[in-house]
């Protein structure tokens, strides 16, 4: 479904200074897997979310879904990827503050040209009230609690039924007991066959994971024994 | 319309950022009709005054251009004169189709025989008048009789009168000629046959009586043959009479001309830099707000928008504010002209008129258009700039 070969990332900070926070990575990702991947913050794992979804090209290597080469898309190809194949759940607040919570969640749908017939709303409130936010699809983000916005941001993810959700630190600002909701609630949409990719620097979450990576100054490792939540 | 509802909440959500653009937009867009609207105003007042003279030179007494031409477009009475003998003169010139003299009288200034102070009055020859006879014969379809007068758009009879009395004689308005916004709109217009009654009236009713000198003229107006060169006609007539000019009709009001001349330079060069600065303006607003936005527009790629939809809803918004601001501020420039225009055009010493329903819808396109144009340059280049940030970057700012 997803895979990466022998793929690395550069960034040139300045003329003198290049970083790579992704070298030869290796990776392939199947349907129906929750793969976590793990490490301190600045090991290069938001990178990797970020060439999965096509937001960055790699410098080497490939990175390929269902066999097309995603540094070889355009960007309307791209585009039209991660409209109907990928959600996206940000580690920061990336709802629109001028967007109501039922508006925030249909944005993706605008992009969708092929789909414009479905009852965008119908199907947000749908989504909103499996998350138990139904009461506030008319409220601006800022009137909701941390918690919540991520749910309402899960919701959004899942308006256009993607393939895969890749979650980037989902859990980093929420207390445990939300952190628990949300894991939860990705682990309700992976057992509904939606392939989960995320990343976290808090190894307590590596039991939800059907597969675990470790990655450490850009390279990834295979996690082989997970302790049981 | 997806676009439109997008960037227009995007507006709401940025009050003060869109407050700004709309009211620079607003002010930069009246100040530029108002300023256009002034230059055409007085341009189409003179051609409205020249059209209604009628004729294709003016031949007045040596010396006297500038007051002729003050009478016609302040409507300042001017007392000028010349023989009548002057007028066959003129009419044997080759290429000279038809002439008509015309007499220009004033009433007296704050007088109590007259209703109203410092009338200008031209005295024209029903028999070859080519001024006012077609609007008689259209209007009135008859010549005026004695005790009869025309005014221009702003001569009326007091309240409470039915008569306006001038020198204590009774004249009988008939009528008021279309608006010109020169001098003729505060012009009476009248026959030989009723001067010389007003002068008649005058020996007992005023201290300085009006004279009107049955051998004397003030002007000759000039209508040349068809085909014949207006120039080579107006130059014969200066070489062939002595102690007269003739001022050929297009440059008539040639001293205001030269005037309003400068004056549309200097408001072309406010208005060239009022809109540059604007423009500098709109474009460090849209910067700011496309910078404010960076992680929001990376939100959206993310989520599946294109670049061009990135460029679009930066570029829509722009739109939006500038049809709203400039509609506003053309609406508030347009009805502050019309309400004051009398004081505009007194203050600025031009002739103003109002110019007509389509010229006027034609300027607030053209306004509107310019405004959407402006507008949405100054915010290309933010626009373009944050559709190609990178992403990665953008999300972690």
């Amino acid at each position: 479904m997803l895979s990466f070969q022998n793929v690395s990332k550069d960034f040139q900070l300045d003329s003198r200074t290049t970083i790579t926070p992704v070298k030869d990575v290796t990776l392939d990702i199947n349907p129906g897997e929750f793969v976590i991947i793990s490490g301190r913050s600045g090991t290069g794992k938001t990178t990797l979310l970020n060439l999965a979804a096509g937001l960055v090209k790699p410098t080497s290597g490939k990175v390929t879904w269902n066999n097309l080469d995603l540094g070889e898309m355009t960007d309307s190809q791209l585009s039209e990827l991660r409209t109907k194949k990928i959600g996206f759940v940000f580690q920061f607040p990336s709802l629109l503050p001028s967007f109501t919570v039922l508006e925030n969640i249909t944005l993706p749908k605008m992009f969708d040209t092929k789909d414009r017939t479905r009852d965008s709303f119908g199907k947000a409130l749908e989504t909103l009230t499996i998350m138990g936010l139904a009461g506030k699809k008319d409220v601006y983000p800022k009137q909701l609690s941390a918690g919540e916005q991520k749910r309402v941001v899960i919701s959004r993810s899942l308006i256009n039924n993607p393939e895969i959700i890749i979650a980037d630190e989902p859990t980093s600002d929420l207390d445990n007991n939300t952190e628990k909701e949300v894991m939860g609630l990705l682990q309700k949409i992976n057992s509904g066959g939606v392939t989960i990719l995320m990343v976290t620097h808090s190894l307590q979450l590596l039991p939800f994971a059907t597969r675990a990576f470790e990655m450490e100054g850009g390279n990834l490792k295979e996690i082989t024994r997970i302790a049981s939540t | 319309m997806r676009l439109i509802w997008f960037a227009f909440k995007n507006i709401r959500g940025s009050g003060f950022r869109s407050l700004a653009i709309f009211l620079a937009v607003m002010g930069v867009a009246g100040f530029l009709l108002a300023t256009t609207l002034i230059i055409a105003g007085a341009q189409y007042s003179l051609n409205s005054g020249l059209k209604r003279l009628g004729a294709d030179i003016l031949v007045v007494p040596a010396g006297a251009e500038t007051k002729v031409e003050t009478a016609l477009l302040m409507g300042k009475p001017t007392n000028i004169w010349m023989p009548q003998s002057n007028l066959q003169t003129v009419a044997d010139i080759p290429g000279v189709a038809s002439v008509s003299p015309q007499i220009y009288l004033n009433s007296l200034y704050g007088a109590s025989c007259c209703a109203v102070s410092e009338m200008f009055m031209v005295v024209y020859d029903p028999a070859t008048d080519f001024t006012v006879t077609p609007w008689l014969e259209k209007n009135l379809g008859r010549q005026l009789l004695k005790g009869e007068v025309v005014g221009g758009t702003y001569v009326f009879v007091p309240q409470n009168e039915n008569y306006l009395k001038l020198y204590g004689y009774n004249l009988t308005l008939k009528g008021n000629i279309n608006p010109t916004g020169t001098g003729i709109d505060q012009t009476l217009f009248m026959t030989m046959e009723t001067a010389q009654a007003i002068a008649q009236s005058s020996l007992t009713t005023a201290v300085e009586p009006l004279k009107v000198d049955a051998g004397q003229i003030s002007t000759i107006m000039v209508k040349v043959s068809p085909g014949a060169d207006v120039h080579a006609v107006a130059q014969q007539i200066l070489l062939d009479t002595k102690g007269m000019v003739p001022i050929e009709s297009p440059n008539l009001f040639g001293t205001f001309r030269t005037q309003m001349s400068g004056l549309l330079w200097g408001f072309f060069a406010i208005t060239i830099i009022v809109w540059a600065l604007a423009m500098v303006l709109i474009g460090l607003i849209f910067s700011t707000a496309a910078n404010e936005r960076k992680r929001d527009m990376a939100v959206l790629r993310a989520v599946g928008a294109p670049k061009n939809f990135i460029i679009k809803s930066l570029l829509t918004e722009a739109a939006l504010l500038a049809v709203s601001g400039a509609i506003i501020g053309i609406a508030i420039a347009s009805f502050g002209l019309y309400v004051f225009k009398d004081a505009i055009a007194s203050s600025l010493k031009m002739p103003f008129l109002f110019p007509s329903i389509p010229s006027f819808l034609g300027l607030f396109s053209a306004g509107v258009a310019a405004a959407i144009i402006t507008v949405v340059i100054a915010a290309l280049i933010p626009a373009i700039r944050i559709s190609r940030q990178e992403l990665a970057i953008a999300m972690r700012e």
